[in-house]
């Protein structure tokens, strides 16, 4: 039988340092989960990615038993990797600091499109759009 | 800018459609300068969080947080304009797990999330609540800087803590009392978590905090650095050390942040530089190392 889902939740977490804190710890503790149990997991799980953001989706049971379901990085990281820039801008209206391509916003959107909650290409192209828009990196042709 | 320290943690909330939760998840990290959650309620809500210590700049971010939410809505990025709540949770709330035992480390160090938990009346106690910024001592890479910096000398010393997150190392350096500490970090946000650290464990007039890159804005000269960095900004610190003569002729320098496979690399520009690593140490895969100018070995003290 089918064990019963009491929540989802999704973490964006910096890869292997994951820590007891918030937000890990006032978002799975009242779910009644084993936090140092999850912390572990996630920071052996992605020890070797360190320095990206590697979200988790967290589903938990009703038992308290939990799986976790690990995601592509957020679209602001994908961003800045297209873009090939460390950061994103504190004025994105008169600060560019970089470029993409529609073509990479276009490819972005397919690799993140799991994740993104919508099922319609041109949606998720327009979460990629909204996303460089507020980093200042402009798209063009 | 000054803090009380005894504001708790922000935990900002926003309601949203859950095609929305990633544009407003980019929007509520940037703006406030730390990783978010995402609760899934139903198919068509969700609940971004972001957690941070409560400065007192909040309720200003929040506002510019919400103007650029409209913006992303009149623009047609957005498909609804989200609802935010803001709640103070203190320190208990933030950690409301009680049952949370105080983490031993090394031979003298108990280290808490909440002011409520009891520690061994013979340990030093260090209250790191992880709000902002990274090292609760539940990583393998702080416990293993804290372990090694134990076993060197640091009562009467001057003290370099690059990176310092949460602040941990730089507050236990002085709990063992280091003359001054120096704590540095690029993250305006960590800084401010270790400020409210240093205040709510009574350091806070032992350490100096700077916004620096690595060690670039610092001057003077250290008988004890630390560093718990990833691998490329060890290297950076490296030169830096080196170029700002930063480590005194018997001085320690103490790093990890990387992993086992990384070391050889690391290890062998260490050398090149004119380091002679004295001690390694490993915990599950994470390395840490303890380096002197080659040909100090053993005039290096022992505690
Ligand atoms: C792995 S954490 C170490 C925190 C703490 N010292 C410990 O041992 O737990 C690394 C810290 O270095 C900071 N950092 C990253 N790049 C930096 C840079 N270029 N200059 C200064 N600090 C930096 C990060 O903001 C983070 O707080």
């Amino acid at each position: 039988m089918a064990k019963k889902v009491r929540a989802i939740v999704r973490l964006n977490l910096a890869a292997g340092k994951a820590a007891a804190g918030p937000p890990v710890g006032p978002t799975l503790a009242p779910h009644g989960i084993n936090v140092m149990e999850f912390v572990r997991a996630y920071n052996e799980a992605t020890k070797e990615m360190i320095g990206t953001v590697i979200p988790v989706d967290v589903t938990i049971y009703t038992d308290r038993s939990f799986s976790l379901t690990f995601r592509r990085p957020p679209v602001s990281e994908l961003l800045k990797k297209a873009a090939g820039v460390e950061k994103g801008s504190g004025s994105p209206k008169t600060n560019k600091v970089g470029k993409v391509s529609k073509a990479q916003v276009r490819e972005i959107a397919l690799t993140k499109m799991p994740d993104l909650n919508t099922e319609d290409i041109e949606a998720a192209m327009r979460i990629v759009e909204g996303v460089a828009r507020s980093m200042g990196i402009e798209i063009v042709q | 800018m000054e803090r009380k320290p005894d504001l708790g943690i922000l935990k900002v909330e926003v309601v949203t459609h859950p095609a929305d939760s990633e544009l407003i998840g980019h929007l509520l990290s940037s703006f406030f300068n730390t990783l978010t959650t995402v609760v899934v309620d139903d198919p068509d809500q969700v609940r971004v969080c972001a957690f941070r210590p409560a400065l007192e700049d909040g309720a200003d971010i929040l506002r510019r947080f919400q103007e650029k939410c409209d913006e992303m809505v009149r623009l047609g990025y957005l498909i609804q304009s989200p609802s935010v709540s803001l709640t103070l949770l203190d320190l208990e709330e933030a950690f409301w797990f009680p049952s949370f035992p105080p983490l031993l480390i090394g031979r003298t160090l108990a280290i808490v999330m909440d002011a409520s938990t009891p520690t061994p009346p013979d340990r030093i106690r260090l209250t790191i609540t992880g709000a902002g910024g990274f090292g609760t001592g539940h990583h393998p890479t702080t416990r293993l800087c804290l372990v090694l910096m134990e076993q060197s000398p640091i009562a009467s010393k001057v003290i370099l803590d690059v990176g310092t997150g949460s602040g941990i190392l730089s507050i236990a350096a002085a709990k063992w009392g280091a003359a001054t500490v120096v704590a540095t970090d690029l993250d305006p946000c960590a800084l401010s978590s270790a400020r409210y650290h240093a205040a709510i464990n009574q350091v806070g007039n032992a350490i100096n905090f700077l916004q620096s890159d690595l060690a670039k804005a610092v001057s003077g000269s250290f008988d004890l650095i630390v560093s718990n960095l990833s691998a490329e900004l060890v290297k950076d610190l490296a030169y830096q050390i080196k170029e700002k003569n930063l480590l005194t002729e018997t001085g320690i320098w103490i790093g990890s942040g990387f992993t086992s496979r990384q070391w050889s690399e690391v290890h062998r520009l260490l050398t090149r530089l004119g380091y002679e690593v004295v001690t390694t140490e490993t915990e599950d895969d994470w390395q840490a190392f303890q380096a002197v100018w080659a040909g100090n070995s053993l005039k290096r003290r022992k505690k």
